[in-house]
């Protein structure tokens, strides 16, 4: 009896703990990032890159279109 | 206090449903507030299923007999470390304790990503609650861990007066899973499987939300990682488990169950390489998911496996009561679960397929990216060949009602081609250059690993020839083994070399940047540490490659029956016994939990002892007709000489005793030391340049 009475309480509380936010005020999950963010995604997406640049596996001119495509796909 | 455990189960299951609907809320209207309750809900679950198993550890640790699962893998003479194993070691312990680690893992997963990745957490989360729903379905309708003990007159255990209790003992642990590496063996395999779950989780999670960013890469990655490795490490713990255990002088036998583990670990493997080119280029979309739901659903397909009792091998334990409907079945929860997972990731696969379509391609055949797409293919077809191997005798016993079984006759032809390939292609994709690039920098970059290479050729010829180990008979009795050996030998020369030749590169570099030498030589790991600790994890694999070849083909067995005094010689080796020594046997088993009998062995290499050697036979009072092998090596690098009591006469005083030189199996070891070493560099933070 002691155990179903703890068990049915524990029950309680943790509902009720878990619907308490919803009792708040109603608020939009942030769909949008911030420019640093979307920066630093891609600037360290790119640095190994880089090191590649100094060994010769990758031209320039196909590092920089590369960068600029992951800088479009993330502004999106 | 037990009831107390299974009655967590409960209220996790209900937070988990409310879970589900919540999430689903949050990811139609996107309101914040039902995304902070399944959080909430998630956290709620992980302190249940946590308490619900700290709960059935302190049954076991309390020889609590009342409880059903206690009795059937405990007993009072178990030692403390058997008995905290224990959980995993039957059908519902082993799901209490996936479900703990997926609870576990889902809220630090979630806490880690909502500052980040706030986004993507309502169907990430619905897709972790999904699976979590089905564990703590199974373990509240299914198979409870805490189902109490009823005798053969139906009364409860529990209610036993106290003096009447003291008397119960349980059957204990099978005696092949009281081994130190058996306790720790599952635990990284389960990590592995259940860690997979996260970075499936978020990618399809991406998906739905249609995250084309790279930022939520980063998680999702180090997730599959870090699954990749602990599954990884975990493999070979099982093979050095079978190695020493098991008494046959091996350590893969292409068992299904050792299979199941290791299907997930190759997919993971391609994903984790697509998935670096996703981050980089923004292509091989669709190959992720595909690898990744494959990867998931493999894990789930392994547990399948082995807790459904449709496999027959050493591993698999739990074996369904055939007068349970079909439909009742817990192989069947397991199918229509995958079934579900696949239809919910083809759906969205299918609604999201705009996103799936990368806008960049492959513009040049020798690039990196499309030598990432060759191993990706070549690790699909690896895969295909093991899932094939493993689900035909299946399906084949449940048309034909006959026992098939595939053993290395079936995997080896068709995986060793597959598998030096995929080596050819690792050493070629590190130098390969990125985009466009032409054939100058293979040309630049090959030529001392091509030399490397052929030096260890002609050498490994000389030696083996003008060595004695190999005879033109023996290479014409089975010349595409020994084409497969050299091909590897060469390829492992080869692509070390590569990779020491662009280590070099890179310190020159970095010294060229005005760093110290100690700094210098730091760098790479420091500034890449992705890339170099796949690097690291690639020398573990050539280790593995190597010890595997030399082993398997150079293996050499042998037996003898001996009494004290004796030397017999095998192969290089001279082993004079000593003794044949045991325990009390006559004895009962109430207070000890295990009895042995073992030969004390003196090994001698010419004139010199080189070790004292002392296999034995241990009988298990959960299992004393079965008594196990623990076998007793010399490992050197280059062999191991490995002995075991075959068979035993004590009215007699003779003792047989087996042995195996096995050349470079300390070689697998090492692998599994490197590729450890080189997972956790790869989880190493980048340092920003």
């Amino acid at each position: 009896m002691a155990l179903t009475l703890v068990a049915l309480a524990a029950t309680v509380v943790v509902f009720v703990w878990v619907l308490l936010p919803l009792f708040g005020t109603a608020r939009q999950i942030a769909q949008s990032r911030s420019a640093e963010d979307v920066q630093a995604a891609v600037s360290k997406s790119v640095q190994e890159l880089r090191t590649d640049l100094e060994l010769h596996k990758i031209r320039q001119d196909d590092l920089d279109h590369i960068q600029a495509f992951l800088e479009e796909e993330s502004s999106k | 206090m037990n009831n107390l455990g299974h009655y967590a189960l409960f209220i996790a299951h209900g937070l988990a449903i409310w879970g589900l609907v919540a999430s689903l809320v949050a990811y139609r209207t996107r309101d914040e507030r039902y995304l902070d309750s399944v959080i909430r809900a998630l956290y709620g679950i992980c302190a249940l299923v946590v308490f619900s198993t700290v709960t059935l550890w302190m049954a076991l640790l309390r020889d609590d007999f009342g409880v059903k699962y206690v009795w059937e893998y405990s007993r009072r003479s178990q030692p403390w470390i058997y008995k905290l194993t224990a959980l995993w070691g039957g059908m519902s312990g082993s799901m209490l304790f996936w479900c703990l680690l997926l609870a576990i893992f889902s809220a630090i997963a979630v806490s880690l990503n909502r500052k980040n990745n706030l986004k993507l957490l309502p169907f990430t989360s619905f897709l972790l609650l999904l699976t979590l729903g089905f564990f703590l379905f199974m373990l509240c309708f299914k198979m409870s861990p805490f189902e109490p003990l009823k005798d053969a007159a139906g009364q409860l255990v529990s209610s036993y007066p106290a003096s009447a209790m003291a008397r119960v003992d349980g059957n204990g642990l099978n005696p092949l899973l009281q081994n130190i590496y058996m306790a720790i063996h599952p635990p990284m395999l389960y990590l592995g499987y259940v860690g997979f779950a996260i970075p499936f989780a978020f990618i399809l999670g991406a998906l739905a939300h249609r995250e084309r960013n790279t930022f939520w890469m980063k998680s999702a990655r180090n997730w599959a990682m870090f699954s990749w490795l602990t599954l990884g490490i975990g493999i070979l713990l099982g093979g050095y488990w079978a190695y020493i255990e098991l008494g046959w002088g091996g350590y893969w036998a292409w068992d299904p169950v050792e299979n199941a583990s290791f299907m997930p670990w190759l997919t993971g493997t391609a994903f984790l390489h697509s998935f670096l080119m996703q981050e980089k280029r923004g292509i091989y979309r669709f190959w992720n998911v595909f690898f990744i739901v494959t990867t998931f659903l493999l894990s789930i397909y392994g547990t399948y496996l082995t807790r459904s009792g449709i496999l027959q091998s050493v591993h698999a334990f739990g074996q369904e009561d055939p007068s349970i409907p079909w439909y009742l079945r817990i192989g069947t929860v397991f199918l229509g679960f995958m079934a579900m997972m696949l239809v919910v990731s083809a759906v969205f696969v299918w609604r999201r397929r705009d996103l799936l379509r990368s806008g960049q391609k492959n513009e040049s055949a020798s690039s990196r990216e499309t030598l990432f797409l060759y191993s990706n293919l070549l690790l699909a077809l690896f895969t295909f060949v093991v899932v094939f191997g493993v689900s035909s005798p299946i399906f084949y016993r449940m048309i034909t009602h006959k026992e098939l079984s595939h053993g290395p006759e079936y995997y080896n032809p068709r995986i060793l081609p597959i598998s030096l390939a995929i080596l050819l292609v690792m050493g070629l994709a590190s130098v390969a250059p990125w985009r466009r690039g032409g054939w100058e920098s293979y040309k630049r970059q090959l030529g001392i690993p091509f030399v490397a290479g052929l030096s260890a050729l002609a050498a490994s010829f000389v030696a083996f020839f003008s060595g004695g180990a190999l005879s033109t008979a023996d290479f014409a009795s089975r010349p595409l083994t020994y084409v497969y050996l050299f091909a590897c030998v060469f390829l492992s020369f080869f692509v070390s070399a590569i990779i020491l030749e662009e280590y070099v590169r890179t310190v020159k570099h970095a010294r060229g940047r005005g760093l110290t030498r100690l700094r210098a030589f730091a760098a790479p790991f420091l500034e890449n540490p992705r890339r170099y600790g796949g690097y690291i994890v690639h020398i573990g694999v050539i280790c593995l490659f190597l010890g595997i070849a030399f082993s398997s083909t150079f293996q050499t067995q042998y037996q003898e029956s001996m009494k004290p005094g004796d030397e017999v010689r095998f192969g290089l080796f001279t082993v004079r016994m000593e003794k044949l020594q045991h325990d009390d046997l006559e004895g009962d088993f109430s207070k000890v939990n295990e009895k042995r009998i073992w030969a004390d062995l003196t090994v001698y290499r010419g004139e010199k002892m080189v070790a004292y050697l002392q296999p034995m036979r241990v009988f298990y009072a959960s299992n004393p007709e079965q008594p196990t092998y623990e076998v007793a090596i010399h490992s050197r690098p280059m062999r191991d000489f490995y002995t075991l009591l075959a068979g035993y006469d004590l009215k007699n005083d003779t003792a047989i005793i087996g042995a195996f030189v096995n050349p470079m199996v300390a070689w697998l070891w090492l692998g599994a030391f490197f590729i450890l070493v080189g997972g956790l560099t790869a989880l190493v933070p980048m340092r920003r340049v």
